[in-house]
């Protein structure tokens, strides 16, 4: 199987990714987002389960009532569907679907997917504060100059590069 | 002129977009290898720099394109959505952000493109991204105060530094360039590749460095470039001075004001200090220098009444004809003789008239009783509260 070298070139990939950036705020009027699909799906996971402490707690009740045309009936949900066709389209061409946990050989599978949980944790917590995440505030945030997107953007690799040392058993 | 939605592209249709526009976007993250979390690891370690590339690519190229299509006028700026600054909230959520990334190897883009070709990290990861969010859903009557505290709103990189937003691109586009060059070098020092096995930017020849140059060529221009009400005053003055534009006289304007048509509306471009001279009754009152703002253009350009333009000498009225014909709006009027003109006919009247000329005997009647007919007017209209603005709404957006 090849692996390695069909990757596209990354430049090019990232004028791609730019262009349809661009598209999507002169069409949609907004940027490209991920963790706000998973911000609804949480929701929409608490009305069903606990209405009462939906209708209770302020965070849900304050998302509910600015998407009074339903929850999950939402741009970046649906954009994140297409994201997951998308991907997997390009995996399929590229022969590059099989089911693994990809972790550094030196680490056991478990220490991977326990790292891969906290590390979503901390990125979906982190991505209420930061109104967005890599997609929603960095990558769109710097697009338009939004001074809160680049601030959010430098926090996350300053940070990224400051801990990479003590986490270096993770990946190397 | 964009954004499309909801004007032309209905919210329904709009659904459709997400799906299509996610399709490209899953699609070019999986190719550029974004499903892999040790190639995106590689970023903090030196032995992979594609996300940089990327990222910073894509980000400069939009950045780029907005400027662009902003100044040629296909894109309201100021309608899309800018993600708003609340300034610890952006750095903390940033701080945690960075640590998720650097001990689970994804964001949460990239653990969906994963999680389609089944690596099942990315899954678990996508699972802790739910309770991440649920963590702070539960906790957030806590969070509350630094979630939504020191509030600058949508603060804009150049508005900040009152520089134009060109310059900033240009900033971003050699920061980047000379970051691409840095870590190429590292990242084949890392990997152990001597610089002539391994090209430079992995394209034949030179002609990534003719693409990077053309990139930096481009935002230079957009440096120069004026910004668009800085290039509208420039047009403007040069119609103002070469065209014929339609004026309106003294005695017209007040006779229909008189008459309480509907059909006319006078906007007053003096200054709201300026208090020389009494405005006409009714009219709305836009600074010449505030004409050219994002919600005055709109309001000139969709007015549905004849416009009337005055000021004291009818000088700058003559340059918001210009304007209001350069957005588009052609049924607009420079009173002729600005303010003055009108009212100083109502102070000289004629000394002989004919009594039998139906004419002269109307005109005389006319000017010595309108006066007094504006003055009630003048009442009646500062009692009701006009100029009901609908401003267009804003998108909303956001991760």
């Amino acid at each position: 199987m090849k692996t390695q070298n069909n990757y596209m070139n990354p430049y090019l990939a990232g004028f791609l990714l730019g262009l349809l950036l661009l598209v999507t705020y002169v069409v949609t009027g907004r940027g490209l987002g991920a963790s706000g699909a998973i911000k609804s799906v949480v929701v929409a996971g608490v009305e069903t389960i606990s209405p009462t402490h939906a209708n209770k707690a302020e965070f849900y009740k304050e998302y509910v009532e600015s998407h009074n045309e339903g929850v999950l009936k939402n741009w970046l949900v649906f954009e994140i569907l297409g994201v997951v066709v998308g991907a997997f389209v390009s995996g399929l061409i590229a022969n590059r679907l099989t089911w693994k946990v990809e972790h550094n050989p030196k680490i056991k599978t478990r220490t991977r997917l326990i790292a891969a949980l906290f590390g979503g944790m901390l990125f979906g917590l982190g991505a209420q504060f930061g109104r967005g995440c890599t997609s929603g505030a960095a990558l769109s945030g710097m697009a338009v100059l939004s001074v809160g997107g680049v601030l959010t953007m430098f926090a996350i690799f300053a940070t990224a590069y400051a801990l990479a040392y003590i986490f270096r058993k993770l990946w190397i | 002129m964009g954004p499309f939605v909801p004007d032309i592209i209905s919210n329904e249709l709009n659904l459709i977009v997400a799906l299509i526009i996610g399709f490209f976007f899953g699609f070019i993250l999986e190719q550029a290898g974004f499903s892999s979390s040790r190639k995106l690891a590689g970023l903090f370690y030196g032995y992979d720099f594609t996300v940089l590339r990327v990222f910073f690519t894509a980000g400069v190229t939009a950045m780029i394109g907005i400027i662009l299509l902003s100044y040629l006028g296909i894109v309201d700026w100021d309608m899309l959505y800018i993600n708003p600054t609340f300034l610890y909230s952006a750095i903390i959520g940033g701080v945690i952000m960075g640590v998720g990334f650097i001990i689970g190897g994804y964001c949460p883009g990239t653990s969906f493109a994963g999680a389609s070709i089944g690596k099942i990290d990315a899954i678990v990861f996508i699972i802790g991204g739910i309770l991440g969010v649920f963590v702070f859903a539960e906790l957030y009557p806590y969070f509350k105060d630094i979630y939504v505290g020191s509030d600058y709103g949508e603060l804009r990189i150049d508005k900040f530094f009152k520089v134009n937003p060109g310059i900033i691109a240009f900033g971003f586009t050699v920061m980047a360039f000379v970051a691409f060059i840095i870590t190429s070098k590292i990242e084949n020092k890392v990997n152990k590749i001597s610089t002539n096995e391994k090209k430079f930017f992995e394209l034949p020849e030179n002609k990534p460095l003719l693409v990077g140059f053309v990139f930096i060529a481009v935002s230079l221009i957009l440096t120069f470039l004026p910004t668009r009400e800085v290039y509208l005053q420039n047009k403007v003055e040069r119609i103002a001075r070469n065209n014929e534009i339609k004026h309106i006289n003294p005695l017209e304007v007040a006779f229909r004001i008189v008459d309480e048509d509907n059909s006319l509306m006078v906007v007053d471009l003096r200054d709201r200090s300026d208090k020389r001279y009494k405005t006409i009754p009714g009219s709305k009152n836009i600074p010449f220098d505030e004409l050219f703002l994002k919600d005055n253009q709109n309001f000139i350009k969709k007015s549905p009444k004849t416009i009337v333009f005055v000021d004291n000498q009818g000088t700058l009225s003559l340059k918001a004809v210009a304007f209001a014909n350069e957005i588009g709006n052609h049924r607009t009027f420079a009173l002729q003789g600005g303010l003055n003109s009108f009212w100083e006919q109502f102070k000289k009247k004629p000394q002989e008239i004919d009594k039998n000329d139906l004419h002269q005997t109307a005109y005389l009647n006319f000017i010595t009783t309108a006066p007094e007919k504006l003055q009630i007017l003048e009442t009646k209209y500062s009692r009701d509260t006009q100029d009901a603005d609908t401003k267009p709404k804003k998108k909303s957006g956001g991760c």
